[in-house]
């Protein structure tokens, strides 16, 4: 599917990533997330090759320092909205660990989720929920262990336009007012023009603009 | 952490985690409640045959008997000092008669009090120990001191009370005025076919309500419609049913009450028998002095002096196994001891001459007096055995006061030696005992005697040890069976989790995008098992052991009362009541097996789960 891609993001950007249906922008995406693995090439992250670590040092990155949000926002029904947000937090520490600092975990995803206006959903479920509320629920939980790079995958693609607005003003306020660095895959060119930097992918090649 | 999080979750919010842990619940119940039951029936008839013979018996394999057992009891009570008391015993084949009914039996000759000190033979005579003893607990009610008269009076209340109320229960009981036995048994049958009847009819019912169920389940409109006919159906259906088994079932109640009745009218009857025959004009103080008159220390083949001196001289008492055919047994399992005590009886013994050939042409007669009748629990001795006077037997089985060829008198035989030993109940010292006594019998006995019958020594365990064995197989193999259809409960598991982790795609690859592992995720799925199997198996422990404990009040208070249904027929069963102890250490192995099993059915879903790709997992639908 990409063919000779290569693609640097760097710490404080927001990289939008266009194409065509198909064209492999997904793929990029989760091969930069360490959730795919490439056939060839490399992967670099702060300099370390992912290909040259090992499954759990994988594991933990996607879980310390990347954080995905997707289009179908891909919450677990059966947790609540603040039991969903804490779940990197839970996979990513130790028993005794996670024990320890459940109370500061679960401020700070409050605060998170307070931030987003859902300060009064934190016991409901997903299916309790309007898509906006599901997406920005998700980009919560993306952000609970702080993430260096915020992956996400078409994240308005399933929202009208008005609730897509409030969610790129979301990531655009990440963006901006914090410095985290967004990579973003989006056929939307409204979407992409937000962005430091767009990047098109084409018959597996990147080609920037 | 996370695992432990995922799992409680899925367990508390997915319906259908019910379906598996409802089968591991029923499987561990279904093995709790036979083991346990099958398990009591091993340990009671282990208990049961143990108190039938001594701790040794020493017999040989041959039905002639064998002699010179006199100079081997000498020699036994010389040189084994833990040998207490040892009592010859004689085992012959025959026919009993009586006026009305006769049927074959094992002839045992015994010495009663001898019999008394090695076994349990006391406690299961009727005249000489359980009615004294039944006696004994109703009169004592009245308190003392009490005259001789005093506790007459009361046995006689007691039964003519009990006379009163089932006479009150026949008027009652309208359409059974005037039915003898034979008609109330009919009846009794037609109620049976007509519960049967109605059995099927509420099979029939359910299946109805079955259909309106589904049909409010399948169908958007009228669904609340649906669900009441359904609610309305089954609500009648039962009504129908209870009001049906309840009218049929209360001629089956009266008749049970009746007997009930009737069985305490004749111990009144019996009491008052015993208590004649207590000195007169005595005044008894406490209970523990009316027991040492009224309960026999020892048992014996007396016939009372009234009944002798009628009989004459040449018969014999002799006491008859309790379900030799001829007592007649109620349906609450209530024997009419009165039946056959103190009737004549004619004993035919088919004796075998000392060379081991029958005797056809010289059948020997005897007449007998029964004066008790015997209830071991065991149905082989107690359909079969009619004990008579050791000396009586030995003649009748001319085992004694035979002469050779030359007119020399022959040594009596016996069939076997049953011995009492000192600290039977260690194991090992018993063992020790039996190991001395064969190496006395080959060393000492058998070179004085080589024409004697090779001898078997057994301790009690050896000797009913394939009886116990075959029961306990019986309990192995349901067991085992058991077990099998409990590899159902695996695949039932596994199945269940198969759609599960299906279901589960996305949600797995969301962990796996979150940073969870491949372990991680099989975790989850993996303690789903454990748990289901740890939540049906304690429910069915806990569930299991409480049917054991109230197995009886279940079978007696509910099948049988409300539906007329019995499944433990005490006129047809060993034991009054169906065990019910249970095995703490079998609950656990059975709970056990339940997390193990909810384990290894999640495994191979889990370990597929694990190896998910998340890509792909994530864009399921």
């Amino acid at each position: 599917m990409l063919r000779g891609a290569s693609l640097k993001v760097y710490a404080g950007e927001f990289v939008a990533l266009m194409g065509a249906s198909g064209s492999g922008k997904s793929t990029l995406l989760h091969v930069a997330g360490a959730l795919d693995r490439p056939d060839s090439g490399r992967v670099l992250f702060r300099g370390e090759s992912l290909s040259d670590m090992s499954r759990w040092s994988r594991h933990r990155l996607r879980n310390r320092s990347f954080g995905f949000v997707f289009q179908f926002y891909h919450l677990l029904p059966e947790l609540n909205v603040l039991e969903n947000v804490l779940l990197p937090a839970m996979i990513g520490a130790p028993c005794w660990m996670a024990l320890i600092r459940a109370r500061p975990r679960k401020a700070q995803a409050m605060a998170l989720l307070a931030a987003f206006g859902l300060q009064g959903r934190l016991k409901h479920r997903p299916a309790q929920l309007s898509g906006g509320e599901r997406q920005r629920v998700a980009i919560a939980r993306a952000l609970i262990n702080q993430p260096a790079l915020l992956l996400a995958d078409e994240p308005t693609g399933n929202l009208d336009s008005k609730t897509g607005r409030s969610i790129l003003d979301v990531l655009i306020a990440l963006h901006k007012e914090q410095g985290q660095s967004i990579l973003l895959v989006t056929h939307d060119p409204h979407v992409a023009q937000h962005a430091d930097r767009i990047v098109t992918l084409e018959d597996g090649r990147v080609c920037e603009s | 952490m996370y695992k432990l999080f995922l799992c409680f979750r899925y367990l508390t919010r997915k319906g259908i985690v019910i379906f598996p842990i409802l089968v591991v619940w029923l499987c561990v119940m279904m093995m709790i409640i036979v083991a346990s039951i099958m398990g009591g029936f091993v340990d009671r008839v282990r208990e049961a045959n143990r108190g039938l013979m001594g701790d040794i018996v020493i017999e040989s394999r041959v039905g002639s008997g064998w002699p010179y057992y006199e100079e081997l009891q000498q020699e036994l009570k010389d040189k084994v000092p833990e040998v207490e008391l040892c009592t010859p015993v004689i085992h012959a084949y025959g026919l009993f008669n009586v006026p009305g009914g006769n049927n074959f039996a094992q002839v045992i000759g015994i010495r009663p009090e001898d019999r008394a000190r090695i076994s349990n033979f006391k406690q299961s005579l009727y005249l000489q120990d359980v009615a004294p003893r039944a006696a004994l607990e109703d009169l004592s009610r009245g308190g003392f001191p009490a005259t001789r008269e005093q506790l007459l009076r009361r046995a006689v209340d007691q039964a003519n009370n009990a006379d009163a109320q089932v006479a009150r229960l026949e008027e009652q009981a309208n359409s059974t005025m005037g039915l003898n036995r034979l008609e109330r048994n009919q009846v009794l049958d037609r109620n049976h076919r007509n519960g049967a009847e109605l059995w099927q009819l509420a099979g029939g019912e359910a299946v109805v309500a079955l259909i309106l169920l589904t049909m409010a389940l399948a169908r958007r409109g009228r669904r609340k419609l649906y669900a009441l006919a359904a609610v309305v159906w089954i609500l009648s259906s039962v009504v129908v049913v209870i009001l049906g088994f309840t009218s049929y079932r209360a001629f089956d109640r009266f008749v049970d009450r009746a007997n009930d009745l009737t069985a305490q009218a004749r111990r009144g009857y019996t009491a008052s028998r015993l208590v004649e025959a207590l000195p007169a004009g005595k005044v008894y103080k406490s209970r523990e002095e009316l027991a040492a008159d009224l309960i026999p220390s020892v048992p014996s083949f007396a016939i009372p002096p009234a009944l002798k001196a009628e009989a004459g001289k040449a018969v014999d008492g002799c006491i008859i196994g309790v379900d030799l055919g001829l007592i007649p047994r109620d349906t609450k399992g209530n024997y009419d001891h009165s039946f056959l005590h103190y009737q004549r009886a004619v004993v035919t013994v088919m004796p075998v001459s000392a060379r081991g050939s029958a005797l056809f042409s010289q059948p020997r007669n005897h007449s007998f007096i029964v004066v008790d009748d015997s209830y071991t629990k065991v149905y082989d001795v107690d359909s079969t055995y009619v004990y008579i006077p050791f000396e009586v037997a030995q003649d009748m089985a001319l085992m004694s006061g035979l002469t050779d060829e030359e007119g020399k008198p022959l040594p009596a035989r016996c069939s076997e030696l049953q011995l009492k030993i000192k600290d039977a109940d260690n194991a090992e010292k018993l063992l020790a005992v039996q190991e001395k006594i064969q190496q006395l019998i080959a060393a000492d006995f058998a070179p004085r005697h080589p024409d004697v019958p090779r001898f078997v020594v057994q301790t009690w365990d050896q000797k009913q040890a394939t009886y116990i064995k075959a029961v306990r197989n019986e309990k192995g193999m349901i067991i085992f069976i058991l077990g099998l259809m409990s590899i159902v409960v695996v695949v039932v598991i596994f199945l269940i989790f198969w759609m599960i982790v299906r279901d589960k795609t996305r949600d797995i690859g969301i962990i796996k995008a979150l940073g969870g592992s491949e372990e991680g995720v099989a975790g989850i799925f993996l303690l789903y098992g454990l748990f289901i199997g740890g939540v049906g198996g304690a429910l069915g422990g806990v569930l299991g052991t409480l049917f054991v404990w109230h197995t009886n009040w279940i079978h007696d208070s509910f099948l049988y009362d409300i539906f007329g249904v019995t499944i433990w027929d005490r006129s047809v069963y060993l034991f009054d009541r169906i065990p019910d102890k249970v095995d703490p250490t079998e609950v656990a192995i059975y709970v056990v097996a339940a997390i193990l099993a909810g384990a290894i059915g999640a495994l191979i879903p889990a370990v597929l789960a694990g190896l998910r790709d998340p890509v792909k997992a994530v864009r399921f639908e």
